[in-house]
């Protein structure tokens, strides 16, 4: 971020200057102010909203503005940061109309602020450009307990969709809340409740408008299903006749998924060209390929690499859901997500192997409401490959209509083809195929492929001294996360990292010979390092050894420290098994050691055996997490086991020296 | 037209800013130049083997001779090895607002196999990123086409820029340099006057065409690193700005300057009628003159509020109504004001009791830290009070809230304070506090379970500039949030730990002690063997990471305070359980000149309890890196001291401690 743009970020989101001078909040906002809370609505809540009003004025030609007025009082000191108000549009097709907002000191005083105090930003995370915006307004700086703030904000928008999504519920509890729809006549409309029980609207003079009832925050606890499972909206499609003037501008509507997949899909097959320069890139990959499956794997591949760069242009028309040709991916060697599966696409059409765009969203595999076809439920696009009957891998899956074919995400490069990112598996995804699309799902994650197979062999000094090589497998996803650790880090960045996390178990450990090889196309990794460490065990009088034959990867915290908890909690499934051999000093018998651990739940399994013979201890340990939802009721079993698990790691074994003899009770101090 | 304005008071801005940011501009080539076979053939930078990407070269060629505007001419050529350099380099945002504008941007790319590839202009496209009121900052946008591991890119774009006062040329960025060169034109007519930080090109002279050369070869990347100086100190970089007047030498410079200093404290802190009553009537019966200045410091922390604070009580929009005060009298009427006007009330007070109390100004240590070897004072820019004593100077801060009597900001220690004087130039190093008296003393009273469980009390109690810092994090939070922030504290150490029952006391006086204390239970905190329980004493450095865990090292090491802390941990033990082979850990170690470490552990008569003490004292001090080897070895050692194991036999007999 530059000194200027950090500047201006500082000053303006400190505190807004507001307008001079205009003493009176609206009618509304005065009449929310008065009205109090109720005591036990939400007992934990630092800040409310009393009121809150979208309305959606629907114009003849399909332009709609919406309003949303919205009152938060700020019932504690630490409810100050939600005197904020915010707002998204596209620059496209989108203007503000209204941007206004007071706050309400606890003795009736506002203050006001105009339009030229809000800020005006673009999301600049992994966008290089985009036409979104959003407006925000930070009051926080003045908000005091007991102050109420509101705004309102109006935007027009002539966007091409004839849909719009209304989130029902936030961060905050809501106390009372209006949605309301005002159509020209001969106009109609559907509504869907997603995460919410279904309401009818009170019609009148071509309005709906719905009240809904109070809502309470959006939870946040740690491992707990994302929020498009418990995020209360409301779907609006607007039923447009056919003469109405906006019937020209605005998208059909998706009445079923696939009319989706038919709209998706001409947009598609227009990107996915194979002109000569396509046909003789797919000619020069596949020389070498002598099986459709190479053909596939070469081509995949080469579309991995193709850079990521996203330009989100013309999102109010829909631009936001168009691949750019594919001959231009190709010759510039960078698109987004959809321009990459585009240009593969159109790659394996120019070798006779055809492919289906496929629309997922990517982060949570439980995200996709059924019931409500629309494109605002996707944020990335993938690809289905016709393959062979015999073609290996976990993505694989049956459609039964276009046989066997092979989901694959060409933006992810970390992950070979045959494997998905681990929040695809399960998903509910958009095939795009015309007519013949739909909506299907995506194979389950596999048991079996995410694991980790660690190997330690050591040997311990009476001093305490450790050395040990250790060497890691591993497999799927831990696979691709040393993969992403490795790449995106110099050698010497990669050796340090390394090195810390060794210490955090290893005190004063030294790493040497850190070897990497990567087995992409199997999707495994391998590390292997060795190590020495002058005061690992403890000497007590030269007379007992204390250790811990859980040498590193210790787990010392959880992220379950809370007493209740009110989501159901989600794990992903993984396995880690570790096998340890130290050899003891000479004169030392083993005198006690960890007990075995068997902790076996719905979610998880894990066992640790510390056994001993011939001068050489033996540590083996294994955990097992499964694809679970465990739900709130069974939190305690989740915390136990995690607390089980700390306690087994940190024990220590006891050795006791045979002939004791004058020894020094612990490394001598370095000069 | 050009003229030399008032030295804005952006230059502390320039120089944090451009640290802060990538170091993004190189100067012009005016033709392209092919990929050549030893480019063609490199697969590793020669500057720093293992980037991602190395810079061959970047240049910015500065022609600031218009007098209108600066136009600078920006060239990047780059070297890609892998996928992390391709990610870095494939595209480029160029700010600009209204003092500035971004043309003629183009770039080619040198691909392995030969071809070039050249950028459409018209995939460049114009980005808005901020817009605010009349405020517009905006980018060029591009992203390069062509680019993979193995290729050259090259980049060049000019940049016009109004009325520039001062030129930064910084040369270390994120990936490694073979070459950063600058060349500069300046305005004629003005003078130059320069600073420059670790900058190892050869001394810039203007040649034959009227410019300046600055070039820096073998820049390996910045990294960053633990217990580093803040980088505006390590890295390479200049700073020139355009001065009216060079006639007069360093030393008169300064000689003036302090003599301005001192006509604005003449006229600033003149203790007129009230101000001057207020000061007698605070020293009536004062014996000495440091009795007097205690009092009026007493007073200004606790009477006179720092309006710029959450304790002060002003919303935002209160504290953008206040008038500003214009004389120490309406600092002492409204009983608030700003920083430097408190320094300004205590001036006039103290001097209305014939007290030499100087203005002085002085630099931040966290930043670029001024010298009086340059002519700008307004590197300069905090306020502080200087009074003469016989061995120096005693330097006060009662407009910086919560500083004891006697103590300044962390920052302002050990720095150049440039002093107030009617004749001389005047400057003396700021002292730094003893590490003694910044401490924090941290007192449990435990009891272990026969289950391994850990619970008690803790009290912990902050002076000198521990108590300024903790009450600074503190201040203006309500007591829930200053609740978690010692839940949070406890957690970084102990994750378990279950904290209840947090009081705080003394969080929002300027002069009372601060204390915290808190209910601790940490569950499994022992190991339990079959018949043993393992535990380590230092309970709050039980499982920290080490402070140094890479075996190399770049940057100097820098301890940036002077600290002790005291832990004192009581642990009654659980009955039925014995002291086994109990030993000591090592209990005096030297860190030299860094610090001190001592523990000590004893046994409570009757063996029910033990008492463990650990001091750790640590020193500012800076270490280049060729002593990092010692540096870390002594931290391991200490590292594992605090980890030191005591076990408890079930029924056993204890021998005591003793100490190896």
């Amino acid at each position: 971020m530059t000194t200027r743009l950090r500047l201006l970020l500082l000053a303006v989101l400190a505190a807004v200057a507001p307008l001079r001078a205009k003493p009176n909040a609206p009618d509304w906002l005065r009449k929310a102010a008065d009205t109090p809370v109720p005591a036990a609505f939400d007992a934990k809540a630092k800040a409310v909203v009393l009121h809150r009003e979208v309305v959606y004025e629907v114009r003849p030609d399909g332009v709609v503005v919406s309003t949303e007025r919205a009152a938060v009082r700020i019932l504690q000191p630490e409810g100050q940061k939600h005197a904020r108000a915010a707002a998204g549009f596209h620059l496209d097709t989108d203007k503000i109309r209204t941007a206004l907002a007071w706050l309400i000191s606890p003795a009736g005083d506002p203050i006001a602020y105009a339009r030229k105090d809000f800020v005006e930003l673009t999301p600049t995370n992994d966008t290089l450009f985009s036409d979104a915006r959003t407006l925000h307004l930070n009051a926080s700086g003045n908000a005091v307990a007991g102050a109420t703030f509101g705004y309102e904000i109006s935007v027009e928008s002539r966007a091409v969709f004839s849909q719009f999504i209304e989130q029902l519920q936030g961060p905050l509890p809501i106390l009372a809340q209006t949605i309301a729809v005002k159509l020209p006549g001969g106009w109609n409309l559907k509504s869907t409740f997603i995460n919410h029980p279904k309401l009818e609207p009170v019609v009148q003079g071509g309005v709906f408008t719905w009240h809904i009832p109070p809502r309470l925050a959006l939870p946040d606890e740690p491992f707990m299903p994302g929020n498009r499972r418990l995020t209360a909206l409301l779907g609006i499609d607007l039923l447009v006749p056919n003469a109405a003037a906006g019937a020209a501008r605005l998208l059909p509507r998706f009445a079923t998924w696939v009319d989706l997949s038919v709209y998706f899909s001409r947009l598609n097959d227009e990107a996915a060209v194979t002109d000569a320069a396509i046909v003789a890139k797919a000619a020069d990959l596949t020389k070498s390929a002598n099986t459709p499956g190479d053909v596939v794997r070469a081509l995949g591949r080469y579309a991995q690499k193709v850079n990521y760069i996203s330009i989100a242009a013309n999102l109010g028309r829909g631009g936001g859901y168009k691949p750019r040709p594919a001959p231009l991916t190709l010759q510039r060697n960078f698109g987004d997500c959809k321009d990459k599966a585009s240009l593969l696409r159109a790659l394996l059409r120019a070798k006779g192997i055809a492919a289906y765009p496929l629309s997922i969203y990517a982060g949570d595999n439980r995200a996709i409401w059924p019931e409500w076809p629309s494109p605002f439920q996707f944020n990335h696009a993938i690809i289905a490959i016709a393959v062979p009957a015999d073609f290996p891998g976990p993505a694989v899956f049956d459609h039964p209509k276009f046989g066997r074919l092979l989901a694959f995400d060409p933006t992810d490069e970390d992950i070979p083809l045959g494997e998905l990112p681990a929040s695809h598996y399960g998903s509910q995804v958009l095939l795009e195929a015309g007519a013949d699309g739909g909506l299907i799902e995506l194979p389950p994650h596999p048991a079996e492929a995410f694991a980790l197979r660690r190997t330690i062999t050591a040997k311990l000094a009476a001093t305490g001294a450790l050395t040990a090589r250790i060497a890691e497998q591993h497999h799927g996803h831990h696979a691709v996360a040393e993969r992403q650790d490795l790449k995106s880090r110099t050698p010497d960045q990669y050796q340090k990292m390394t090195a810390s996390w060794i210490s955090s178990g290893i005190r004063g450990a030294k790493i040497a010979n850190l070897r990497t090889e990567d087995r992409f196309e199997e999707n495994g990794f391998s590390l292997s390092l060795e190590l020495t460490a002058p005061a690992y065990g403890q000497s007590l009088r030269g007379k007992l050894l204390i250790f811990r034959p859980a040498l590193i990867g210790r787990r010392r915290t959880t992220a379950f420290t809370e007493t209740t908890r009110t989501q159901p909690i989600l794990f992903s499934p993984s396995r880690v098994d570790e096998t340890t051999t130290i050899e003891l000093p000479s004169n030392h018998i083993v005198d006690e050691l960890p007990a075995p651990v068997e902790l076996r739940t719905a979610f998880a399994r894990y066992t640790s055996r510390c056994t001993a013979a011939d001068g050489v201890l033996k540590f083996v340990r294994q955990i097992d997490y499964y694809a679970a939802e465990i739900p709130a009721s069974d939190y305690e079993t989740v915390r136990k086991f995690f607390e089980q698990v700390i306690k087994a790691e940190q024990a220590s074994a006891v050795l006791q020296r045979q002939a004791p003899q004058t020894a020094p009770a612990g490394p001598a101090a370095p000069p | 037209m050009r003229h030399v304005r008032a030295q804005r008071p952006w230059l502390a801005f320039f120089i944090l800013g451009l640290l802060l940011s990538a170091p993004a501009m190189p100067g012009a080539a005016p033709t392209w130049t092919p990929l050549t076979p030893a480019e063609a053939a490199q697969t590793d930078s020669l500057v720093e083997p293992g980037a991602g990407a190395e810079i061959i070269s970047r240049r910015v060629s500065i022609d600031d001779s218009n007098g209108n505007y600066a136009e600078y001419q920006h060239y990047l050529r780059v070297k890609i090895f892998n996928a992390a350099g391709v990610e870095d380099f494939l595209s480029h945002k160029i700010e600009y607002d209204r003092t500035s504008s971004v043309t003629g941007i183009e770039a080619r790319t040198y691909k392995p196999d030969g071809t070039t590839v050249v950028l459409d202009k018209k995939s460049i496209l114009d980005q808005q990123i901020v817009r605010h009121d009349s405020t517009r900052i905006r980018a060029k946008v591009v992203a390069l086409p062509g680019v993979e591991p193995g290729c050259v890119i090259e980049l060049r774009w000019t940049e016009l820029r109004d009325d520039v006062q001062m030129i930064p040329m910084s040369f270390q960025g994120r990936h490694p340099a073979r070459s950063v060169h600058y060349d500069f034109r300046a305005y004629e007519g003005l003078g130059l006057e320069s600073i420059s930080v670790n900058y190892r090109g050869p001394v810039p002279k203007l040649d034959s065409r009227g410019r300046y050369q600055l070039e820096m070869t073998n820049i390996k990347a910045y990294k960053d690193e633990p217990f580093a100086p803040p980088d505006v100190q390590t890295k390479p970089w200049l700073l020139i700005w355009y001065s009216s007047d060079r006639s007069e030498t360093v030393e008169k410079y300064w000689q003036n300057y302090c003599r301005k200093l001192d006509e604005l404290r003449s006229d600033r802190a003149k203790p007129r009628g009230d101000v001057s009553d207020r000061a007698k009537t605070l020293a009536a019966g004062a014996g000495t003159e440091d009795e007097k200045l205690r009092r009026l410091y007493e007073f200004c922390v606790t009477k006179i509020k720092n309006q710029n604070y959450g304790y002060a009580g002003f919303t935002d929009e209160q504290r953008k109504n206040l008038k500003a005060n214009q004389t120490p009298s309406d600092t002492l009427k409204h009983a608030r004001g700003t920083r430097t006007d408190i320094n300004y009330l205590f001036i006039a007070l103290a001097r209305a009791l014939n007290i030499d109390a100087r203005l002085a100004l002085v630099g931040d240590r966290d930043s670029f830290v001024p010298s009086v070897k340059y002519r700008h004072g307004l590197l300069f820019r905090e306020t502080i009070v200087a009074i003469p004593r016989e061995a120096g100077w005693l330097f006060l801060d009662p407009g910086s809230i919560f500083l004891p009597y006697g103590l300044l900001a962390p920052d302002n220690e050990g720095v150049t304070a440039v002093i107030s004087d009617p004749k001389q130039a005047r400057h003396a190093v700021t002292p730094m506090t003893s590490p003694e008296t910044s401490a924090k003393h941290r007192r449990a009273n435990l009891a272990l379970s026969a289950d391994g469980d850990l619970s008690g009390t803790v009290e912990v109690h902050y002076t000198g500039l521990q108590a300024f810092a903790t009450k600074y994090d503190l201040e203006g939070e309500t007591a829930g949030l200053r609740e978690d922030y010692v839940r949070k504290e406890v957690a970084r150490d102990l994750p378990l730990a279950v904290v209840t029952d947090v009081t705080v006391a003394g969080a929002d006086s300027p002069t009372e002690p601060l204390k915290i204390s808190y209910r601790l239970r940490v569950p499994n905190y022992a190991d339990r063997t079959g018949q043993r329980l393992l535990f380590q004493p230092a309970v709050f450095q039980k499982g920290r990471a080490a402070y140094f865990t890479a075996e190399t090292r770049e940057n100097n090491i820098s301890f940036r305070n002077n600290l002790t802390i005291y832990d004192e941990m009581r642990i009654a033990l659980p009955s039925g359980f014995g002291l086994e082979e109990a030993v000591a850990p090592v209990p005096l170690f030297d860190l030299g000149p860094i610090g001190r470490y001592r523990t000590q552990i004893s046994v409570v008569a009757g063996k029910s309890s033990i008492i463990y003490q650990r001091e750790l004292t640590q020193r500012f001090i800076v270490v280049p890196p060729v002593h990092y080897t010692e540096v870390k070895r002594g931290f391991d050692f200490i590292h594992t001291q605090d980890n030191h194991t005591l076990s408890l036999l079930a029924s056993g007999e204890s021998p005591g401690v003793r100490t190896p």
